[in-house]
């Protein structure tokens, strides 16, 4: 078929040209060689997507690098008696705590990957909280707390059960020799 | 200029670096957009579905890549290598939709069959135009490998029974790049765009099939390449098709294959763009002459070693820049996703041409056609992009809209040059 407005070859199971809308008739088509490219006459609507929190990985590596500052800065506040910088401290473990909970929660099936920065921010958090002043005790337990959370995410890091230490590469781009 | 990567890292891992090119659309994606095109081959008879689901198993084992979830690390964007195999299915949904990520194992790809033709829909940043290419060549000749079609070469072809190399995964961008010298980069003016009115849910091709040595030849006579001849054609459509006097730059994107320019052998992306431009003043009665006279040698003009090579290293040196990297992943996505919103403002459109498709001598009688189809995006309603096999260039047009003034103008063109035409659609007029 050929629509002669346009002068172009149409399919052969068409009566109007896809172009102008012109009808079409039968004539020799100038490219003899060329079918039809079949396509369904109607379609389904799509299908709804599953809508799920996109940025697990993110907020995962975010929640522990703010319990990471936090405790740093604890330990620094503490160690120079310096009150903001624990508040600062408690609110960045504060933001560790919610991060992980959201993620934890909201990451179906998965709770070991979720539920570990919530460990960790948990112990930034109660490091934070635990009273300061000259007493050495009650920063020692403050400084064990902040050890704690180091062995956690050690133990994270080097635990290879659930490619912990894959994630971390990935998410760091630590570009290094894989297995 | 960095060490080749061979035998530096293994082909198949747990998760691979977006590549330097794709970067942009990983941060650019979102729960309602990802930039994909669409590869279609039209087989001679109707696919068997359980086998080529077979050599969809066999192929993705090929290319390790394609395998992959888009994942998003505490910096940057990452590829986490999964087993799953994306499923084969029937087309029952209009084409052009989205490759949603949803933080899940959601593949990157999607496999449809109508018929005798499949249709492979790829999020772009998995690979570019001549890596989905290289995949489907494989995919089709594996295909009838097990319909128990022999081959007896595969040319260059990459055959299911070798291991993938590292060549083949890696970051050619970052093997190219060299050290640059910050330097201020000119303000570009504002181009014309045209109307963006999309509908909801819709997207129609508008397939233009000619002979190659139609299209040459008509290029041949105003002394311009074919994807010249093309982009001076689409520049005068835009012009006479538009409602209003055009007064700014009409400018089409040209995406070039930089394989062509430095040897790699990377199915990932290692594409640059470049652009032709003419600017009619709010002249109406420009012709096809002026627009070629103004355009003639620009696209080769800009795709210079040398200009390739200095914008891909600006790429990579960002990238790599410290400062940049430290940004937390949230942070980055949407500084980045705001400057992929203004470069989608910065073209008047795309013109993708893949080039040919050559399959081996005893598959190329059953393949018929080959399609390659760019995906609307919330910006970019109007696209084309373009492929020759046997012979037969196929250029086809993305509309989000019902209007086919732009296609008309375009293929009545072409037809007024001497040029054999056929058209079909997804859609009737």
């Amino acid at each position: 078929m050929r629509c002669r407005e346009c002068n172009i070859d149409v399919a052969d199971n068409i009566s109007c040209c896809p172009l102008c809308g012109a009808e079409v008739f039968e004539d020799t088509p100038a490219l003899p060689q060329l079918g039809d490219i079949p396509y369904p006459s109607s379609y389904q609507p799509y299908p709804k997507e599953k809508r799920t929190f996109t940025s697990f990985s993110a907020a995962k590596y975010s929640a522990r690098a703010a319990a990471a500052v936090g405790s740093v800065l604890n330990i620094a506040g503490r160690a120079a008696h310096k009150e903001p910088l624990i508040t600062a401290a408690s609110a960045m473990s504060a933001l560790s705590g919610a991060v992980s909970l959201f993620s934890c929660l909201t990451e179906k099936g998965e709770l070991m990957k979720g539920s570990m920065p919530l460990l960790i921010s948990t112990a930034a958090a109660v490091s934070c909280a635990l009273p300061h002043g000259k007493k050495h005790t009650v920063n020692r337990a403050a400084a064990v707390s902040v050890g704690a959370l180091a062995v956690m995410n050690a133990v994270a890091f080097l635990s290879d059960s659930d490619s912990m230490r894959e994630q971390y590469k990935a998410a760091f781009r630590i570009w290094g020799e894989q297995k | 200029m960095k060490q080749k990567a061979s035998g530096v890292l293994p082909a198949v891992r747990k998760w691979y670096k977006v590549d330097n090119a794709a970067n942009m659309y990983c941060f650019a994606q979102d729960k309602n957009f990802s930039r994909t095109y669409r590869n279609s081959v039209l087989l001679r008879d109707e696919i068997d579905i359980p086998v080529m689901q077979a050599a969809l198993e066999k192929t993705m084992k090929r290319f390790p890549t394609m395998s992959t979830v888009l994942r998003s690390g505490a910096f940057w964007p990452y590829l986490e290598h999964t087993s799953e195999v994306p499923e084969v299915h029937e087309e029952l949904c209009r084409p052009g939709r989205y490759i949603i990520h949803n933080g899940e194992n959601t593949p990157c790809s999607r496999f449809s069959v109508y018929k005798n033709r499949l249709s492979i829909e790829m999020f772009h940043g998995l690979a570019d135009g001549a890596g989905s290419t290289a995949f489907v060549r494989t995919l089709i000749t594996t295909y009838f490998e097990l319909k128990g079609v022999k081959v007896s070469s595969y040319g260059d072809i990459k055959n299911t029974a070798d291991e993938p190399t590292a060549d083949e995964v890696e970051d050619s961008n970052a093997r190219y790049a060299e050290p640059v010298k910050k330097a201020e980069k000119p303000k570009e003016p504002p181009v014309y765009i045209g109307e963006n009115d999309q509908i909801k849910d819709y997207t129609r091709f508008v397939f233009g099939r000619f002979p190659v040595e139609d299209v040459k030849a008509a290029g041949k006579k105003y002394g311009l390449t074919i994807t010249e001849y093309l982009c001076v054609a689409m520049i005068l459509m835009f012009i006479k098709c538009s409602p209003e006097t055009v007064s700014l730059p009409i400018k089409i994107s040209v995406p070039v294959d930089l394989r062509r320019r430095f040897p790699s052998d990377s199915v990932r992306n290692f594409v640059f763009m470049t652009d032709v431009t003419f600017n009619p003043q709010g002249r109406t009665d420009v012709t096809f002459e002026d627009i070629a006279d103004s355009v003639r040698g620009t696209a080769a003009a800009g795709a210079t070693p040398e200009k390739l090579r200095a914008a891909v290293s600006t790429n990579v040196a960002a990238e790599r820049n410290p400062i940049t990297s430290a940004v937390p992943y949230p942070v980055k996505k949407a500084v980045m996703k705001q400057s992929y919103l203004d470069m989608q403002y910065s073209y008047t459109t795309i013109l993708s041409n893949l080039g040919e498709i050559k399959f081996p001598p005893e598959i190329a009688p059953l393949v018929l056609e080959a399609d390659c189809c760019l995906n609307k995006t919330p910006f970019l309603h109007f696209g084309c992009a373009a492929v020759s096999l046997n012979g037969i260039f196929n250029l086809t047009f993305t509309s989000a809209n019902t209007n086919t003034e732009r296609e008309k103008f375009f293929f009545r063109l072409l037809s007024s040059h001497g040029i054999r035409v056929r058209v079909d659609s997804t859609e009737q007029a």
